[in-house]
């Protein structure tokens, strides 16, 4: 039995997710929240960027595996390397900016300089060290394992982590839907991004994700608006054949098609649109692309919302503060007036100041307040847990509404944080 | 053409931070051109375009943002933000339409327990009409705006 020091001594983890209901530990133990990193944030696959953000040789993006700085390098040979950043000599991170285009990284302290791939390539007066001192073995740390599915790169730390399509599982099939959108077949990132804050634990904003049951609640003001100008009535979800998704591993969907949420007006250049994806993927698997709705978690840290044009990704922080950026992203071969306009819309809906996603926050930040509360210890996740079916491919499906997805997610949590595999 | 003075531009910004420290909003919509824009960019770079910015609103989207203020169920503004704006460095120039008035901003922000400080440059383009002074564009570069972000329902 995997066992932390808790906020009130000994946790046992495994007793704190029960089938439909989790502890409110899981929000608020810092101890928690460090066995998390390391399970989950270590131990497994998590998104690090997307390719095109790093396209040419000397590309690089920093970012963050868990709480641990690392550096996205695209090498002349055009793998991606990621690197911690971290000089091998004392400790400074080698690289300050976000992103740029570079032939080495050179410690600002003593100016120890590494390639792209992590080799240490200069040692400043290097007759000081003795001759057992091997720079050969001092290259910046890199994560063992690095792959990419349709152009979303994950990394991991964990040597031992397996081939990351076994990971996803029926995840990938959605992907492949959501880039198929493409009429050139990949996706592209390059229109900016959204980035917010929030004193809250990262797994509210997952589980919300995929949560089809808050909406009319939660952004009950922005339904209002739009319902005024559209003339529709702000209607839940509920018993429409929209569901809810939960994809072994971890991973969940919330499947909008053929819910009139589904059917997107067309704009200038639709039937070009429609010809080059037909001419792509033929006219049933066009018809399938455009059909469809759907929004994915891809457990831990990566949700995909083709509808909206973008992915997010969340970044833990500390166990009470998440930050999470958005990026919008373009369809290659797709209207160029289309990929501006959902780069726009997402801010729109996402930032800050957006309709949207500001409700959102609020409702996390009022959750971590509310499970400081002791005496009540558990978060219900209940719903349609009657009603449920399981799926040949593992997958277990209800209503959107429902909290199977949650009740996955945390499946998943349960057994990486305690050996359950 | 009708010019501005740099004391006229300034009581302008200022009369503006007054209707929203005062949540006079609707009289602030007011202050805007029937075509106008509203933008809050996330870009460093001003030759980025558009890209997804915090805000981009046309009048019909300002006059939502100004609606769901109002709107009880609007959570991320229940309560709502306490203000202050406060406006300096003044500069007035002639543009094609009237003219460009560029300013910095502090902004204090109070909400439930927590005082905020956030600080900007504003481009006001101004365009004299039947009388008055209406904003044609305004445009706000926070300067923290590519940073990670939070609440920022109220109005700036």
């Amino acid at each position: 039995m995997a066992r932390v020091m808790g906020e009130a001594g000994d946790v046992a983890v495994d007793e704190l997710v029960e089938k439909g209901r989790v502890h409110r530990r899981l929000y608020v133990d810092p101890l928690v929240f460090e066995k998390e990193m390391e399970r989950i944030y270590y131990g497994g696959w998590v998104f690090v960027c997307h390719e095109s953000e790093i396209s040419e040789p000397g590309d690089y993006k920093t970012s963050y595996i868990g709480r641990q700085p690392v550096i996205l390098s695209r090498h002349s040979n055009g793998q991606i390397y990621v690197l911690l950043n971290r000089c091998m000599h004392r400790g400074a991170q080698v690289c300050q900016e976000g992103k740029g285009n570079t032939r080495a990284f050179r410690c600002l302290y003593h100016g120890w300089a590494y390639d792209n791939k992590g080799d240490l390539l200069v040692v400043p007066f290097p007759e000081g060290y003795g001759e057992d001192f091997d720079t050969s073995k001092l290259g910046l740390r890199a994560a063992p394992c690095v792959e990419s599915y349709r152009g979303f790169v994950f990394a991991s730390l964990n040597p031992d982590v397996g081939a990351l399509r076994e990971c996803m599982g029926p995840a990938a099939d959605v992907i492949d839907l959501i880039v198929d959108a493409a009429p050139g077949g990949e996706i592209e990132v390059g229109a900016g991004v959204q980035k917010y804050v929030y004193y809250g634990n990262w797994k509210l904003q997952i589980e919300n994700w995929v949560d089809g049951y808050h909406p009319s609640f939660t952004h009950q003001s922005a339904f209002a608006l739009m319902a005024r100008k559209t003339g529709a009535k702000p209607s839940s979800q509920q018993g429409s054949v929209a569901k809810a998704v939960s994809i072994p591993n971890g991973h969940a969907l919330l499947d909008f098609t053929g819910s009139p949420r589904a059917a997107l007006p067309s704009g200038d250049g639709d039937a070009e649109y429609q010809a080059a994806l037909e001419s792509r993927y033929g006219r049933e698997r066009a018809r399938e692309v455009r059909e469809s709705d759907v929004q994915i978690l891809v457990f831990p840290n990566l949700f995909i919302q083709s509808n909206g044009q973008h992915f997010r990704v969340v970044r833990p922080i500390s166990v009470d503060k998440t930050e999470v950026h958005a990026y919008p992203y373009a369809l290659k071969g797709g209207s160029e007036e289309q990929n501006r306009r959902m780069a726009s819309r997402l801010g729109w809906w996402a930032s800050a100041a957006g309709f949207g996603q500001p409700d959102d926050l609020e409702a996390f930040e009022r959750c971590q307040e509310g499970l400081r509360i002791e005496s009540a210890e558990w978060l219900l996740f209940s719903r349609g847990l009657h009603r449920e079916q399981r799926r040949a491919d593992g997958s277990v499906v209800g209503d959107v509404t429902d909290e199977v997805t949650q009740r996955g997610i945390y499946e998943e949590w349960k057994a990486r944080m305690t050996d359950g595999r | 053409m009708r010019q501005l003075t740099r004391q006229e531009a300034e009581e302008f910004l200022h009369r503006e931070a007054a209707l929203l420290d005062e949540g006079k909003f609707e009289d602030w919509l007011e202050l805007f051109a029937e075509d106008a824009r509203y933008w809050m960019p996330t870009a460093m770079d001003d030759d980025a375009g558009v890209g997804t910015p915090l805000v981009y609103d046309d009048r019909s989207s300002l006059e939502d943002r100004v609606s769901r203020l109002r709107n009880r169920n609007f959570h991320a503004q229940v309560p709502r933000s306490r203000t202050l704006h406060f406006t300096s460095n003044v500069f007035v120039e002639d543009a094609e339409e009237g003219a460009r008035v560029l300013s910095n901003f502090i902004l204090y922000e109070f909400r439930l327990s927590e005082q905020r400080t956030f600080a900007g440059r504003c481009e006001h383009t101004l365009r004299h009409e039947v009388g008055a002074w209406k904003i044609a564009r305004k445009k706000i570069w926070l300067l923290n705006r590519d940073q990670p972000l939070r609440n920022l329902t109220f109005l700036i």
